[in-house]
């Protein structure tokens, strides 16, 4: 193939990509995480250090978890520790409703319209190029890097207070602090527009989401989320999953257009939502 | 590949001559920037010009309605003026007469060198083989990769803030930006670089601890009889409590699209 070919190439898978949400890219998800090699857990070890001695998380990592349903990763509801056969969020009466409602709701699916990921899910969309997720770091701030939708979070370590409560971000407020070794950031002041999922799995505005990034040696880390939500959740619940480090320290982010072009919308009907009214500048 | 590979070496010329060219303009500098734990300049911070005038028009201009006046900020020609071939001035005034064909109106990436003087913040991130620009304008990041010093592709890639390599030459940043999308525009009157010939060298310098002296040259002998350069001046947000936040332009635009309606349950 030319490389004039690969680039058209390219693009073409790009575009059907973006055009195809929901349970394909969902599938597509779970094939990538399959070929990642089933092994004994990782053994603890040595890790890079910053000057000051916190973990240096710079680089390229994958974090397990589907994009289809995160409620399969479910460890913990109202700090109890669940079998798999009870991993099911403990939505509130209104909240399920909603949730029940994704599909006749499609219209809502947040990436439809461009929109970035929200916390915690853009740590784990799918990649297209080279890599997924990629950690820049230095002493006052930790940045995660997303190319699906050109997600990102710029998030300070100095533990400050967050910002008014009439701001609200699709990618919050995050703010982090170390506990030990432990990275601890805390989220606020999120919208009640993205999904935790493309399942539809959904929160409000309220939504508190406390992540832990703990080393167990340079190329794995646990990853925990906890979720509080009183409008949307009837109790705290938590996910954990194994976070790995990328093989090709260069792997790299390419620009993702979404808005330039997107006419997606455009196709959606009345029936899950859709509605010409709603339709911003002219995207095509 | 031997196209691959002569364009590659007509590239390199062309980023030394502009090098050249650019070193031309540079003051004499005392200041020594502050090196991070790389061993790189320390450009970290959050940084935005203070004058918005070059949004709007980056040739000398007086002002309109909702428009300040501005100086322009290219610096060579001498004039001012963008030295446009007769196909670049077609494409520039048939812009004019089209404003909504303007991106920026259209909330898409404003290309480069345009985000770098956009009315909204950016924050510098420095890793060991990647720099990011994170500008506050729809989530747009700039990743200017300093592992490699070519591009992938030969210009069929339409990115519309290109693809950028970088390294540190001294104490300053440079960059070679490649793969233009052809629909960007320099600002919102219609000035427009994009398209598979451009090629866009900047040069970032730090002339005291809080100002960085940003500087552009445009080649593409396609809208251009000859490269040309713009010079801005990036200023350092001193407010502590300063961070980035988000104006997601066509979230906002999407008439009554916010949060759910909430299902009533009995």
């Amino acid at each position: 193939m030319t490389s004039r070919a690969a680039a058209r190439a390219l693009i073409a898978v790009s575009s059907m990509l973006c055009a195809v949400l929901g349970s394909a890219l969902a599938s597509a998800q779970d094939v990538f995480r399959a070929e990642q090699p089933a092994g004994p857990p990782p053994e603890p070890g040595p890790i890079t250090r910053m000057p000051d001695g916190k973990p240096d998380l710079s680089g390229n990592w994958s974090i397990a978890v589907s994009i289809g349903d995160i409620s399969a990763h479910i460890v913990r509801i109202d700090g109890e520790p669940v079998d798999a056969d009870e991993r099911a969020i403990p939505y509130t009466p209104v909240y399920a409703q909603l949730r029940a409602e994704a599909e006749s709701r499609a219209y809502e699916e947040p990436e439809l319209h461009c929109y970035m990921s929200g916390v915690p899910s853009h740590l784990w969309r799918q990649a297209y190029s080279g890599a997924g997720l990629i950690i820049q770091q230095n002493e006052d701030y930790i940045v995660f890097l997303h190319e699906f939708q050109g997600s990102r979070r710029i998030v300070p370590l100095s533990g400050r207070a967050h910002i008014p409560d009439p701001i609200r971000l699709f990618m919050g407020d995050g703010v982090g602090r170390w506990e030990g070794d432990t990275l601890v950031i805390e989220t606020t002041n999120l919208t009640g527009i993205t999904w935790l999922d493309t399942d539809g799995n959904r929160h409000s505005d309220r939504l508190v989401v406390t992540e832990r990034f703990t080393p167990i040696n340079d190329d794995h880390y646990s990853y925990e989320a906890t979720f509080v939500d009183p409008e949307a959740y009837t109790a705290p619940w938590t996910i954990a999953a194994p976070m790995t480090r990328g093989s090709d320290p260069n792997a790299e982010i390419l620009e993702f257009a979404c808005i330039e072009g997107n006419t997606d919308h455009l196709h959606y009907t009345e029936e899950v939502g859709g509605s010409s009214s709603r339709l911003g500048p002219d995207t095509r | 590949m031997a196209r691959g590979a002569r364009l590659r070496a007509a590239a390199f010329a062309l980023v030394a001559a502009s090098s050249c060219a650019m070193l031309s303009f540079a003051d004499a500098e005392d200041f020594s920037p502050a090196r991070n734990r790389f061993g790189q300049p320390d450009f970290e911070g959050i940084w935005q010009v203070l004058d918005p005038a070059p949004h709007y028009d980056i040739e000398p201009h007086g002002a309109s309605y909702g428009v300040p006046a501005g100086l322009g900020i290219v610096i060579d020609p001498a004039d001012g003026r963008i030295p446009y071939t007769a196909e670049g001035l077609a494409k520039r005034d048939a812009n004019r007469a089209n404003p909504s064909a303007d991106p920026f109106a259209r909330c898409y990436k404003p290309g480069v060198p345009h985000l770098m003087y956009l009315p909204f913040p950016f924050q510098i991130v420095q890793s060991r083989n990647l720099v990011t620009i994170n500008s506050e304008y729809v989530h747009n990041t700039r990743f200017i990769y300093l592992h490699r010093d070519d591009h992938f592709g030969e210009g069929e890639i339409d990115l519309w803030n290109g693809d950028s390599v970088g390294r540190f030459e001294g104490d300053s940043l440079v960059t070679d930006v490649f793969n233009f999308h052809p629909d960007v525009w320099l600002d919102r009157s219609g000035n427009h670089a994009g398209g598979p010939t451009l090629r866009v060298n900047e040069r970032f310098t730090l002339i005291d601890a809080d100002t960085i002296r940003y500087e552009a040259t445009l080649n593409d002998p396609e809208n251009f009889t000859q490269p040309w350069t713009i010079r801005v001046y990036l200023y350092r947000h001193k407010d502590p409590r300063k961070q980035i936040l988000e104006y997601e332009c066509q979230a906002y635009a999407e008439n009554s699209l916010g949060p759910p309606e909430l299902p009533e349950v009995r």
